[in-house]
């Protein structure tokens, strides 16, 4: 293992509220426009609700095979170019093998299956079944074209771990950058959700729940070797990453499992950002226990439910509410990350805060 | 790239798993890879003419289940043949147990159902039945569904990158292994064998008018398969401890892309080299090491071109000095099996190990110019196999390797 340490040198974020930072900001402050009322399917006269749909976004309609992209992997394309950008990699040249891309969803690429279906065999006639569609029709589309767009030959992956998925991502990437496979990778997750998904899922059961939110959120995780080489310094970075801990059980039972693997103290933690619905959901007295100097938060009260992309717009959610001279949450310098896995696994993100540091 | 040795925990193969068009199990599937016979048969799922296309690599000794899913049945079958042969019982279940699978486009036939109920007029209200299809039609259902099954508590990673998916799992699970976060994984690979799928590899002219030949001059498109490959994956100390028979060790992996084109390989095979040199890197082995690369050859001319210039290249110097690696593909055995070929072909390579012989590439009949290392025979080498290659390639411009090794008899006390 390398001792360089990780950070996050680049953000981006597309929500329901727009793109950006900002957008997050305005949700976050309960200021953003409620979510539209929505009815799939037209006539069909069913109610869904009120759902976090992401208007089309045209961020990125430069890009010249932008036409070919599916839904799903413009969310991820807009998030990706965000966080590049952001850290500053966009134009860079040298060393694209080094880059790579690892995302999650929990939905993935359903919406193109279904339009792919409508088009294949009706009455034992091939009726034009659709190349450009069909492209479209695997869960590693946003990774791949990530990947072409701006010829980032490093590793690759996408995990579909349900809505897990982006912290997972993060998890494995944690692994390739400190065995020093790859100099920055952009890790995160994207969700788009197709008709069917807001006619047959019951995603108010289990630990899940809350509005529908689609959304994509993608950082750049970088080796600080990586950062230094290109003229900046750790402070110039949003935030270190301590590391991703995944421990199964209750929420209370694997925090502290999380921070003992971690090596952090839980006296450190300033924010602690809950992937409940709402904090009405967090049974009374736990708070103090869990984290008894930190703000809890509930970012899905403000975000939405979006599943596999959720983990990666918490990260982006935490910096912003990092203390406005950027040395702490609360004056404390780690914020906690959590994302429920599959059944009664969890993952816990920290981040440290670098500035003053 | 910072070059390490083995990592600690060593990880090992203890049990195995399969269903595929070759019969029901893994006895019935290395049968035809020793005896170089083709499991691929006329399509019997739908009316292939259509299309023009013939043959598939269906499971035509199963008969489907009405209402479970093909590709859950076939991965309950492989889960009940992985138990038994693995040693598994009640003391490898819960939280120390993890299950990692990799799958294109999972429970997709029961899916094809509510895709036309609503795509169509006039609508009904959806019914329990639908929203059922559709609980397993997200692609960790099957991960699910197989660790429920098995009591495992432990991390459930699904991986979807088309046809590498099952091999990166493999990877996945590997580093769950060696990080601690699990003692003992189930890894593998699930695909079904489905009009989508098969209506899109049509349109892309993917498919083969006649016989899947991988490596040869004559070949011209792929033939889709299905399966479920599981394979037990726990450390060595443990499998020792226990007694089990140990198939193989997993020295390593890697992954990345091409970065060239969605649907298309990077012709030079620059996204596969940069594969195996990670995989290299993760086991502290070279070119010199490898005995036998199982290749994705998939048939198409496009993929195995790629996977001759990235081995041409890599493989330079032994093939100047005359020790090229033998290579060969199980394509034209079970077909492409999508989320199950890294898996697949894991095994197969295990198999060769394990049981000292090098597979053949079936219906191989002329190798491309300057490609007469690729084995269409198979032959029997007993101790000179002790490292396979394992590579695999995708949609995305994805691409993986595995490194494995023959474990030293003597390692088992």
């Amino acid at each position: 293992m390398s001792a360089s340490r990780l950070l996050l040198s680049g953000l981006g974020a597309l929500t329901w509220e727009g793109a950006g930072l900002d957008a997050v900001s305005r949700a976050l402050a309960g200021t953003a426009a409620p979510f539209a009322r929505e009815e799939p399917i037209d006539g069909l006269g069913v109610e869904v609700g009120r759902i976090g749909r992401i208007k089309d976004p045209d961020s990125a309609r430069s890009y010249k095979r932008w036409g070919q992209l599916d839904t799903y992997s413009r969310y991820g394309f807009v998030a990706a170019r965000m966080a590049l950008e952001d850290a500053g990699l966009e134009g860079a040249q040298e060393d694209r093998d080094r880059i790579g891309v690892l995302l999650g969803t929990s939905f993935g690429c359903m919406e193109e299956n279904q339009r792919f279906d409508r088009y294949e065999i009706v009455d034992g006639t091939v009726k034009g079944a659709s190349p450009l569609v069909f492209k479209g029709t695997v869960d590693n589309a946003p990774a791949g074209w990530i990947a072409v767009a701006w010829k980032l030959r490093g590793p690759n992956a996408t995990f579909v771990s349900g809505s897990g998925s982006s912290l997972e991502a993060l998890w494995s990437a944690e692994g390739l950058l400190r065995r020093d496979r790859a100099r920055a990778l952009l890790v995160g997750g994207v969700e788009r959700f197709s008709d069917l998904h807001l006619l047959l899922a019951d995603s108010k059961d289990g630990r899940h729940g809350g509005r529908l939110a689609e959304g994509a959120g993608i950082v750049v995780v970088e080796r600080e070797d990586s950062l230094r080489s290109r003229g900046r310094s750790a402070q110039d970075a949003h935030a270190e990453l301590v590391g991703v801990a995944r421990c199964s059980g209750s929420l209370p039972a694997a925090l502290p499992r999380a921070l003992r693997q971690l090596g952090v103290s839980v006296a450190e933690v300033g924010l602690l950002s809950v992937a409940m619905p709402s904090l009405e959901d967090l049974p009374e007295g736990l708070a103090e226990e869990l984290a008894p100097r930190a703000k809890i938060v509930a970012e899905k009260e403000y975000l939405g439910e979006s599943h596999g992309a959720f983990g990666g717009l918490a990260l982006s959610a935490a910096i912003c509410r990092l203390d406005k001279e950027g040395t702490g949450w609360q004056g404390l310098p780690l914020a906690v990350i959590h994302v429920f896995g599959e059944a009664r696994e969890n993952f816990f993100a920290v981040l440290r805060a670098t500035k003053g540091t | 790239m910072e070059q390490q040795g083995p990592a600690e925990p060593r990880v090992v193969v203890t049990g195995l798993g399969m269903v595929s068009a070759a019969g029901p199990d893994v006895g019935s599937a290395w049968q035809l890879i020793r005896e170089g016979r083709s499991a691929l048969a006329p399509v019997e799922l739908f009316d292939s003419a259509p299309y023009g296309g013939a043959l598939s690599g269906e499971a035509l000794h199963l008969e489907r289940e009405r209402g479970e899913d093909r590709s859950l049945q076939l991965l309950r079958l492989a889960s009940a043949e992985l138990l038994a042969d693995s040693g598994w019982g009640e003391e490898q279940r819960g939280a120390d147990t993890g299950v990692v699978l990799g799958t294109c486009q999972g429970a997709i036939e029961n899916a094809k159902g509510i895709h036309r109920s609503f795509s169509s007029r006039p609508h009904t209200a959806p019914t329990s039945e639908d929203r059922r299809a559709f609980a397993e039609y997200r692609p960790g259902f099957g991960t699910q569904f197989l660790a429920d099954r098995l009591g495992a508590e432990g991390p459930r990673s699904t991986v979807g990158m088309v046809c590498v998916s099952s091999s990166v799992a493999i990877i996945h699970a590997l580093d769950l292994l060696r990080r601690g976060a699990a003692r003992r994984i189930v890894a593998g690979g699930f695909e079904s064998f489905s009009q989508f799928v098969f209506s899109g590899f049509h349109c892309i002219g993917a498919l083969a008018t006649g016989r899947l030949r991988p490596f040869d001059e004559q070949r011209d498109g792929t033939v889709l398969g299905e399966a479920a490959v599981l394979l037990t994956l726990e450390r060595l100390e443990d499998a020792e401890a226990r007694g089990a028979h140990i198939y193989a060790e997993v020295l390593g992996g890697g992954y990345a892309a091409d970065a060239f084109h969605m649907t298309a390989p990077d012709p030079e095979g620059g996204g596969l080299e940069r594969a195996i040199r990670h995989a290299f890197a993760d086991s502290g082995l070279g070119t010199d090491d490898v005995d036998y690369v199982c290749a994705h050859g998939t048939g198409t001319v496009f993929n195995d071109g790629m996977e001759c210039a990235t081995f041409g290249r890599l493989f330079a110097e032994r093939a100047a000095s005359g020790t090229m690696p033998a290579i060969s593909s199980m394509k034209s055995v079970f077909g492409h099996t999508l989320g199950a070929a890294g898996a697949l072909d894991a095994v197969a390579s295990v198999l060769a190990l394990d049981r000292g012989m090098l597979p053949p590439s079936v219906a191989l009949e002329q190798p491309i110019a300057d490609w007469d290392f690729v084995c269409g025979t198979g032959r029997d080498c007993n101790g000179e196999l002790k490292i396979a290659l394992s590579t695999n390639s995708a949609f995305g411009g994805n691409n993986s390797a595995l490194l494995l090794a023959r474990i030293q008899r003597g390692a088992q006390g």
